[in-house]
């Protein structure tokens, strides 16, 4: 594939910046469009789907209680041993284990990414305190980190969505303060520190944007991740609470029924699957595009 | 990751039995392993007031009578016992050479010591209204509101080594069902006055009287019981080693059960339940109990302070699409409170009991609406529960039915059944998923609980109640006494200071070769009555 992208035919014309030529590789990798595109559907359904339903997934029919999936309206995959729907379950808790995802992964994101920035660009004792700092966080158990978080918090998704972004920054600051130690060194940053520029503004103006194709490749491994946290916390019971639907709790009441009726299981869980591989294909596309020296 | 743990636990725990039967020759299995659910709050057997535990203690101690597997009154400390022509005295005569586990002689003092200890103030027991409230033995009470210190008050006496006399104020029919280790446990006094409390859960220094002794206490995991030697009947104990084990979580009960780590579970998954049944209807034991759930409401609680609210509440819950569709665990739906148990006891007729659902759930918006609660405006409450996955269920059940009913919106909080009890003291909830389970199935052990002065902790105050309860007490004779107590319980139904859910009955899984087990509605399964084949 990489021979097709750089062959002659398809050479990009003068002009192109780095990010487009990086951008169009990402579009000649099929598996990864297709899963944007699969995302995006899901995400969408996600979102709007549970509109379409006379009903919300916190409503119970107590008419049909643990209904199978039939196929017909207005209970299309049945109902749960509440009798709530799954199927608006299912996409109310997807609702909730992206908003987390996405959310968390893009504020650990930018926690990361400014904090390795720093201390990558200032370097000296502080950059020793600020990873010492770093190395010392990672050493915290992580359960009982959420554990201590949601008692402070009171529980709930706020505690959680603290947590998560607690422990997931960590590595994207090692990695940005990596590439930011070997920018520090380089002459545009001389230059530009000779122009008269602060360091703050050097930060955000060469040092970032310069770290920008790993934040990508790094941002986009990161939100599964988040998601897959969530749904583990959730499935111990420590995350999400009833009777909020997420993929995690959704899974954990499947799980407790899963020898006598497997549906109630296979949907959050399958989606769970789809859209975790679908993340991780895109960031498998965004590291060929960025990186091409790693393949 | 608390799995984790306990498997490597378990782990280790085998690799240790490999290496002692390596050096022992092998033998039959000798343990009887038993699932108690939650771990035990306490093992002291004055204060403890849980029915895990209690199977631990059963074991571990015997009253002046005791249960047999089907749950009948047999013999225990005592062997034979006489009531007085008015029914206010009874005398029993223990048997000849009782012996404490550490050959210490029993005397029938230790079991006045016993209650002297339950209602000392300082024990901070709440099993003391047994004998001032649930029957009404003379100075009883007087002692434990701390009236006075005095001993000889009590009118529980020992006239001589080999009898225990005991005296009430009023008749009590029901008197010897509260003569078991539960509530008329013995005390050792010397060990008990060296250590204090902490003796009870220390295998070293615990002395006991029961057909077990305890030989080892690992918290969050098991208590290891091994036969007493100096029990009067120890020839007959069939089993060497007891362990129960601590069964939180249903699930994992029943995959060690499955494995062979459990032979008496002490409960089955009801996601499971169906199946099991119709796959090993033989191991299956589903049978009636005086397990009684309820929803208290909290009367401190500025919304629930309103009665027609309260009412709403009650009104609005469909009981029996609740236990028979969503919860599914075998429990019978009840609008009463103290029916059900004792088929004698007809109970007061109340208004909700002649209403069809949707005339209920009709009056229960009208009510609620009244209150002035509704779509602008909905109230918010919290249901507090175990973490237990049928109370849960239960919770979440009567949640969406509050929700789609009335509107109002109600959360679901789930805890560690400790904190779940300490929470019902701090009055920091505002709807307790509450249960008691009786000690013996008739209508008087629930009412007697819920009088204002047994000081149960529910903030409600009714002298109506407390003098209906007084009258009924007066009644030698079954007949009377339940007409007294069906207008006892029509002024505490009437109040609407809980919503009365359903009776939750025993379900065990028992292995076949496991003999001796039976369905006892107050839940006593002595080991002592069981065999390994």
């Amino acid at each position: 594939m990489s021979v097709d992208v750089l062959s002659p035919e398809t050479a990009p014309p003068r002009g192109t910046s780095t990010l487009q030529l990086q951008f169009r590789r990402f579009r000649a990798n099929r598996l990864a469009m297709a899963s944007v595109w699969l995302l995006a559907l899901i995400v969408v359904s996600c979102f709007f789907g549970p509109y379409a339903f006379p009903f919300t997934g916190e409503d119970a029919d107590f008419d049909f209680i643990s209904a199978p999936a039939l196929f017909q309206w207005p209970h299309l995959f049945g109902t749960d041993e509440f009798g709530r729907d799954l199927l608006v379950r299912v996409l109310e808790g997807g609702q909730v284990s992206l908003t987390i995802g996405f959310l968390g992964a893009l504020v650990a994101g930018v926690i990361g990414v400014l904090y390795g920035a720093v201390a990558g660009f200032v370097g000296g004792r502080t950059d020793g305190l600020m990873m010492r700092t770093v190395e010392i966080l990672y050493g915290f158990p992580y359960v009982i980190l959420v554990i201590l978080l949601s008692l402070l918090f009171g529980g709930g998704n706020l505690a959680l969505f603290a947590a998560i972004v607690f422990t997931l920054w960590l590595t994207p600051a090692v990695i940005v303060r990596a590439q930011a130690q070997s920018l520090a060194r380089r002459e545009f940053i001389e230059a530009a520190r000779a122009g008269g520029m602060t360091n703050t503004r050097i930060v955000l103006e060469h040092i970032v944007p310069n770290c920008m194709s790993v934040v990508i490749v790094y941002g986009s491994l990161l939100v599964p991740e988040v998601i897959l946290s969530e749904s583990f916390l959730s499935f111990l019971g420590i995350g999400i609470k009833e009777p909020q639907a997420s993929w995690g709790n959704l899974i954990s009441s499947g799980t407790s029924a899963m020898e006598s009726d497997l549906r109630l299981l296979l949907l959050p869980g399958g989606l769970l699957a789809l859209v975790l591989l679908c993340l991780n294909f895109i960031a498998d596309g965004l590291r060929d595009a960025f990186d091409p020296n790693d393949r | 990751m608390i799995g984790q743990g306990k498997a490597v636990r378990h782990w280790l725990a085998g690799a240790a039995m490999v290496l002692a039967l390596a050096t022992t020759p092998a033998l039959a299995d000798d343990t009887l392993d038993r699932g108690v659910g939650s771990e035990w709050s306490s093992l002291d057997p004055q204060v403890n007031f849980d029915g895990s535990a209690g199977f631990i203690l059963a074991d571990a101690y015997e009253g002046l009578v005791t249960f047999d597997p089907a749950g009948n009154i047999v013999p225990g400390q005592a062997e034979s016992w006489e009531a007085s022509a008015d029914g206010k005295t009874y005398t029993f005569h223990l048997r000849e050479g009782l012996k404490w586990s550490n050959g210490d002689p029993l005397v029938a003092q230790d079991f006045v010591n016993g209650v002297l200890r339950t209602l000392n103030p300082d024990t901070i027991s709440e099993k003391g209204y047994y004998f001032y409230s649930t029957i009404k033995i003379k100075g009883a009470e007087a002692l434990a509101n701390g009236e006075t210190k005095d001993p000889s008050v009590l009118g529980v006496t020992a006239p001589d080594d080999r009898t225990v006399v005991i005296e009430m104020e009023t008749p009590a029919p029901h008197i010897l069902d509260l003569m078991g280790y539960f509530q008329m446990a013995p005390l050792h006094s010397p060990s008990f006055n060296e250590g204090g409390a902490a003796v009870f859960i220390d295998p070293a220094k615990v002395v006991s009287n029961g057909a077990y002794i305890i030989k080892e206490v690992v918290p969050q995991s098991h208590v290891l019981l091994e036969r007493n030697p100096n029990y009067w009947d120890a020839a007959n104990v069939k089993i060497p080693f007891v362990k129960h084990h601590v069964t939180e979580d249903v699930g994992t009960e029943l995959k060690r059960y499955q494995a062979g780590e459990i032979d008496i579970t002490y409960d089955i998954p009801l996601a499971e339940l169906e199946r099991l049944t119709a796959e090993t209807p033989d191991e299956v034991w589903v049978f009636p109990s005086t397990y009684l759930i309820y929803y208290s409401f909290n009367l401190s609680n500025p919304d629930l302070q309103n009665i027609d609210l309260r009412r709403a509440l009650s009104l609005a819950l469909d009981r029996d699409v609740l236990e028979n569709k969503i919860v599914k665990g075998g429990a019978i739906p009840k609008l009463n409170y103290a029916g059900g148990f004792d088929p004698n006891y007809k109970g007061p007729d109340i208004a909700e009991a002649s209403m069809s659902q949707a005339e209920r759930e009709a009056l229960a918006q009208e009510l609620y609406a009244k209150a002035g609660y509704g779509p602008d405006n909905p109230l918010k409450l919290t249901i507090s529960t175990t973490v237990a996955e049928i109370n849960i269920r239960r919770a979440q059940g009567a949640a969406l039915m509050w929700k789609k009913v009335l509107g109002a919106e109600v959360e679901v909080n789930s805890m560690e059944r400790k904190a779940w009890l300490d929470l019902f003291y701090t009055d920091d909830w505002t709807i307790f998923a509450d249960n008691l389970i009786g000690d013996f199935a008739g209508p008087e052990t629930f009412l007697a609980y819920m009088r204002p002065s047994a000081d149960a902790g529910y903030g409600w105050e009714s002298p109506a109640y407390e003098a209906a309860m007084d009258e009924a007490s007066t009644f030698p004779d079954k007949e009377g006494r339940y007409a007294g107590l069906a207008k006892a319980e029509k002024i505490l139904l009437d109040d609407y200071i809980f919503a009365p859910m359903s009776i939750e009955p025993n379900r065990h899984l028992v292995k076949p070769n496991v003999k001796g087990f039976g369905p006892s509605a107050a839940g006593y399964h002595n080991s002592q009555w069981m065999t390994l084949e």
